[in-house]
């Protein structure tokens, strides 16, 4: 059962999960699902609302130092480091 | 029950729609020139509003800011609901790509847990059609009872579809089926929802239920106030939430809403995403790690070319014309012997058609910025210029869209401010209003350019003196938004942005926009910029007649002159400064008047006083209409007090310590 603090859920570090790394250290034109994303609630809902949730399937497009592009449900979406470095992902290989 | 409208009614719909998908090319479509925008109350939060007749029938047409969701995490977001929820419109077009539909359909059933009464306008038909794209709009509308109208707002495809569709929703021909999401959670919906039902008035329900489970901020402290029952009841559904589904209720119901999505596009939507081949080949160049910084730069000196380059040849005319016409009034009026005071208040520089020049000079700077600005924006190069920004600006404390702001205040302040409004993060944008001052303009930088040459006659030396000056100023606003930054307690920004494909804007829509956005600014910012031109001219002609140290002003910079004197500057040096304020370019003219020609200064400046004065020019408060244009965009008084306060202590305290150092120095 989660941790509560003040009525608030803490949310659980994320189990070790082999092959899962950062978002920002997947290379360009790689396809990849979301494990897990780390990011405060707000930024957290509003990046599932735009589909970058776990379970999803992304295309990184472009990597240039944490700054990546990411295309998902047919949009393009440019995320800093300081995001893409707080998803965390697996490659999936074709 | 079917409602029959008759021609003394009216429908008032609202456009709602995810950002990049022609919500605006469709609203301008519909009302042309005949809009105006307003700001919600208590935000800066623009709408638009026209009014169209149809069939005889009058529609109110209001046009919410572009929104992903309606979750409430930006203003946008939070104008766009209260929107729907408190004004109730007849009917709520939700604009949609047909592009991208999968993405926009989620803005779609968020917007049907609110209302019944909807429209989707799928729009960018033509794109779909070319890229094979095939939608079964019959069947989406079965599956939803509401209508899903194929448009194409650039080529204004489908626009009477739309209005036949919205007319029909409205009379009630139409009523969306209740999205419906997992049984369990219906379940557990209906227990929240049962408990709220019938002690609130302002919102559905069930909507409230839902927001309630997601953790909405402003529903949990509305609910805490009127329905404390629900607040604990929504937390034992939490729990349960937990241990049925795993899953956080926020997330759940986020799963549910593209589930639905999902079920939708499999069935109805022959391609679920397009590859935009175009797009790709440009963002080659455009988003390569050396280019983008040269695609960059190069956009950048175009704009600033248009807006004024451009600018200047207009204003040039505008200028011309304005000097004939004070030239002619003052013969007529001295012809018809009229006291000279009130000759003064027609047409001297401060004067009515004074006020009148300076605000129509900004008509030409405004309007090109504005259609330089709406083109890049629209195109979907300005998302990219910003996301390569941010790899250098974050270093400032900066996102990457305070590239704008920042560069073009180097034209004009005035039009800096105004490209502040691309910024989401309201603390970054008042932290901009602030820092703007300390941006010098082009005008600043001329007059201080003329006056250092004045008093370091070497170029080499005075061209030293003016870099360092310049660059003084971006480590002031260096040193000062870090300061605010951290009072203001903003996070390291995280920065989220959609790379829309390219396209290129419909230039009628675009120059509508542009016009009425000039006009909002003529309006707004003009009747402060006109009042305050007044009270200069004021300021100098009380008691009339008298010579400018006795007059009202002159006495102030009198008055004043125990401040400035740890600078070595008198009172004349005080007013140069005051009337700057008016514009920019009057502390030369002042200056001339005042010491007797700008070849006498050395005479009365030595070298330290000189350079303290030119450091208090460039760095403090930018001009009148800049000011104005702060309060405009920020709607704060306080944000507007703080600007000007901080700019003139920074540039006194600046100004001091580099006359003390000179003087031990020399």
């Amino acid at each position: 059962m989660p941790r509560r603090r003040h009525g608030h859920r803490t949310p659980l570090p994320p189990p070790p999960m082999p092959d899962v790394i950062p978002l920002s250290l997947i290379p360009s034109n790689s396809l990849v699902e979301i494990k897990y994303v780390n990011l405060p609630p707000g930024l957290f809902m509003r990046m599932s609302e735009l589909g970058i949730m776990p379970g999803n399937r992304v295309k990184v497009i472009l990597n240039q130092f944490g700054y990546v592009v990411v295309e998902v449900m047919g949009t393009r979406f440019g995320l800093n480091p300081r995001v893409s470095s707080n998803i965390f992902v697996k490659r999936i290989i074709k | 029950m079917e409602k029959k409208y008759n021609k003394k009614e009216k429908i008032r719909v609202a456009f709602a729609g995810n950002p990049n998908v022609g919500k605006s090319t469709l609203f301008n479509a519909l009302t042309g020139a005949h809009q105006h925008i307003g700001n919600w109350p208590g935000k800066t939060v623009e709408l638009a509003f026209g009014k169209i007749t149809y069939k005889n029938i009058e529609f109110e047409l209001v046009d919410l800011p572009g929104t992903y969701s309606l979750s409430g995490f930006t203003d946008e977001e939070i104008v766009a609901r209260d929107f729907i929820v408190k004004e109730k419109p007849d009917v709520v077009v939700v604009v949609t790509s047909a592009t991208t539909l999968s993405r926009n359909m989620y803005l779609v059933i968020q917007v049907l847990e609110l209302t019944n009464n909807v429209v989707v306008a799928v729009n960018m038909i033509d794109e779909a059609r070319n890229a094979g794209l095939k939608i079964d709009f019959r069947g989406l509308s079965k599956a939803l009872n509401i209508p899903f109208v194929p448009i194409s707002a650039l080529y204004k495809e489908g626009i009477d579809d739309l209005l036949n569709a919205i007319l029909s929703v409205a009379q009630g021909k139409f009523k969306a089926y209740q999205i419906k999401y997992d049984p369990e959670l219906e379940r557990l919906l209906s227990e929240l929802e049962l408990i709220i039902d019938g002690k609130i008035e302002e919102y559905p329900p069930r909507w409230v239920a839902i927001r309630l489970l997601e953790r909405d901020r402003y529903i949990v402290d509305f609910l805490t106030l009127k329905v404390p029952e629900a607040i604990t009841k929504a937390r034992e559904i939490h729990d349960k939430i937990h241990e049925i589904f795993k899953k956080d209720p926020p997330l759940l119901i986020i799963n549910e809403r593209y589930k639905i999505v999902d079920e939708l596009i499999e069935k109805y939507v022959s391609k679920k995403t397009l590859t935009n081949a175009l797009t790709e080949k440009i963002d080659t160049i455009v988003l390569h790690p050396i280019f983008q910084f040269v695609t960059t730069a190069i956009t950048f000196i175009v704009l600033f070319w248009v807006v004024f380059f451009i600018g200047d040849f207009f204003v040039e005319y505008i200028d011309l014309l304005f000097s004939l016409l004070t030239e002619s009034a003052e013969s007529y009026l001295v012809g018809l012997n009229i006291n000279p005071i009130i000759i003064s208040f027609i047409v001297s520089d401060s004067g009515l058609i004074g006020a009148t020049a300076t605000l129509v000079s900004f008509i030409p700077y405004i309007l090109l910025f504005y259609f330089a600005f709406t083109i890049l924006e629209n195109s979907g190069l300005m998302a990219r210029l910003a996301f390569s920004m941010d790899k250098i600006l974050r270093y400032f404390g900066f996102s990457g869209k305070s590239f704008f702001p920042i560069t073009l205040s180097l034209g004009c302040n005035v039009v800096g401010i105004q490209s502040i409004r691309i910024i989401e993060d309201k603390k970054i944008k008042a932290i901009l209003y602030i820092m703007n001052s300390f941006v010098p303009c082009s005008a600043r930088i001329g007059v201080m350019a003329i006056l250092i040459g004045v008093f370091i006659p070497d170029p080499l030396t005075s061209s030293i003196a003016i870099f360092l000056i310049l660059i003084n100023s971006f480590f002031i606003i260096f040193i000062e938004s870090k300061i605010l930054s951290h009072y203001l307690k903003v996070e390291a920004s995280s920065f989220v942005i959609e790379l829309p494909p390219y396209r290129f804007p419909p230039l009628k829509s675009v120059f509508n926009i542009s016009w009425i956005r000039t006009k909002m600014f003529l309006y707004r910012a003009g009747v402060l910029i006109f009042i305050g031109t007044l009270l200069i001219w004021t300021g100098i002609n009380i008691p009339p007649g008298a010579p400018l140290e006795e007059s009202l002003l002159g006495r102030i910079g009198i008055l004043l002159q125990p401040i400035a004197m740890p600078l070595g500057l008198d009172w004349r040096a005080v007013l140069a400064l005051i009337l700057g304020f008016l514009a920019k370019e009057n502390t030369l003219a002042v200056l001339q008047a005042l010491y007797g020609g700008l070849e006498s200064l050395p005479l009365y400046f030595d070298l330290p006083k000189a350079i303290a004065f030119i450091i208090f020019y460039t760095y403090y408060v930018p001009c009148l209409a800049t000011v104005a244009t702060i309060k405009k965009e920020s709607n704060s008084w306080l944000i507007t007090t703080f600007a000007v306060a901080l700019s003139i202590i920074t540039a006194y305290l600046v100004a001091f310590l580099v006359y003390v150092l000179l003087s031990v120095m020399i």
